[in-house]
């Protein structure tokens, strides 16, 4: 075929259609994905191809995080390359793609074992931002944001723990979907944090981010859409920069919603002191062996190690605590309205300089700005949306994150295709 | 875990009991890191009424869904 079309929902419709068959549009796209890779650099291993499967995503390849088990590979989960191990199944969530008939090209690039709020990774070559060559890309699911970003891939999977999914997807200007804990199953993928992991979705399109979704969860009915309904915002004062925060103002005031403000500061930071522990803990126990022995890699220390000097009954607290805290932030915060939006960063998108860590631009408050708002945000393990909504000044993406009562993924993406694309035409 | 009117705890003794607990022997420098990082995380006991199995946190999304 000439030339793919933008959303991958279009080519779906070409390949329903007759216009082109499955097989056409998938060497197509494996063909635009492996020359764009000389470029942005993102891809661990290129998997053969196998024939299109039927279903809705029948003549689709994509690439996902190389933190999924495939049918006989194992993955390398950012610190080398996948290999192979027979009798090992694809993962629940790479099955269900499969299922749906769709195909993957390409195993992509992690941070190390899903440590890290950006891509720094030493084993594999720098990521480059799509956007823009000086800014960050964001972690853990780096590489499914680069080749989303510059269309290798109409969508990726991707894990968020403490926004690895959300925060590349900031980065880049893309959706990022982090589903509700649970509904997604993580059977067959990389551990980090258990309690915290949720399989996401990364795409250009909302409406390519719903197929996929529909793909995953296919049990999750979606409602009649509506026109959007209450929203409450909070911009934490001293906590967002200026820029960002009149950003996300002048985008509330102009939405087709009743927005309230709120201030929710005191629970918030409660809650990610609990989201922390549970981090820490389980960071430590999933790695509890490459910790004690040192052979653990670095940014796998820097969580590592404070996990194992928590004490177990922080962790349990924390734990015991996490259904009524749950129950209370959705009755307090939600209330009478159906989405909570907040920044998704707290500064605008960084230089990579700056939160590479040990380089001599490193600056520490950046990096946690890449962060802040995102593991209470899984330790409540409620549903989010990444919603690029602006450029700044350099043109980099400016992002709101829109949470949703659990199970509501069908309505936050009923949102973002109200909002006009700031990146990527029609 | 300290309640509001117990005065902080020994930060650097709580790490060094966890770490033994989990058979890792640190150094200095990683037992202050880790006492640095518990100051952070500390915080008043759990009222007892907000604590609930962990098995319920899954049944608690689902009610939350409608909630």
């Amino acid at each position: 075929m000439r030339e793919l079309p933008e959303r991958m929902t279009q080519l779906q419709a070409h390949i329903r259609a007759g216009q082109v068959s499955a097989q056409d549009a998938l060497m197509a796209q494996v063909q635009r994905g492996q020359g764009l890779n000389a470029k942005f650099p993102c891809v661990v291993d290129a998997l053969p191809l196998h024939a299109s499967g039927v279903g809705p995503l029948a003549g689709i390849a994509l690439a996902h995080k190389d933190i999924f088990q495939l049918d006989d590979r194992l993955p390398g989960c950012g610190v080398g390359l996948g290999h192979a191990q027979a009798s090992v199944h694809a993962a629940a969530a790479i099955a269900a793609l499969q299922q749906a008939g769709a195909s993957q090209w390409a195993t992509l690039v992690m941070a190390p074992h899903a440590c890290g709020a950006t891509s720094q990774n030493t084993h594999f070559a720098r990521c480059v931002n799509p956007l823009d060559k000086d800014a960050v890309v964001g972690g853990s699911s780096s590489g499914s944001a680069v080749a989303v970003a510059a269309g290798m891939s109409y969508a990726a999977l991707g894990t968020d723990t403490a926004g690895s999914v959300r925060i590349p997807a900031a980065t880049c200007g893309l959706i990022g979907l982090k589903t509700t804990h649970g509904a997604v199953s993580t059977q067959g993928c990389a551990p980090l944090a258990p309690s915290l992991d949720s399989v996401g979705i990364l795409s250009r399109h909302a409406q390519d981010a719903r197929e996929i979704w529909a793909a995953l969860c296919p049990h999750m009915a979606r409602a009649a859409a509506t026109r959007t309904a209450r929203c409450h915002l909070w911009l934490p004062e001293d906590g967002v920069a200026p820029e960002v925060a009149q950003a996300i103002r002048t985008w509330a005031a102009q939405l087709d919603a009743q927005v309230t403000p709120l201030d929710m500061a005191d629970t918030f930071d409660s809650l990610n002191r609990h989201a922390q522990r549970v981090l820490l803990h389980e960071t430590a126990r999933t790695h509890h062996a490459s910790l004690c022995d040192g052979s653990a890699e670095p940014s796998v220390q820097a969580i590592g190690l404070m996990g194992l000097g928590l004490p177990l009954a922080w962790y349990q607290a924390s734990m015991q605590s996490r259904a009524a805290l749950l129950q209370d932030f959705v009755t307090r915060y939600f209330h009478d309205a159906e989405f909570l939006i907040l920044p998704s960063l707290a500064a605008p998108v960084p230089d990579w300089q700056t939160v590479d860590v040990g380089h001599p631009s490193f600056d520490r408050a950046a990096l946690f700005a890449l962060h802040r708002y995102m593991g209470f945000v899984n330790y409540l393990g409620l549903p989010a949306l990444n919603l690029p909504i602006a450029r700044d000044m350099r043109g980099r993406a400016v992002c709101v994150q829109v949470l949703a009562r659990p199970f509501a993924e069908h309505r936050l993406l009923d949102l973002a295709e109200q909002v006009p694309p700031v990146f990527w035409t029609h | 875990m300290p309640n509001a009117s117990e005065s902080p705890p020994d930060f650097i003794e709580l790490a060094r009991h966890a770490f033994a607990s989990q058979g890792y022997a640190p150094s200095d420098a990683v037992v202050k890191a880790a006492a640095k990082g518990l100051a952070r995380l500390h915080m008043q006991a759990t009222p007892s009424g907000m604590q609930e199995a962990e098995a319920c946190f899954d049944e608690m999304l689902k009610r939350c869904a409608h909630a």
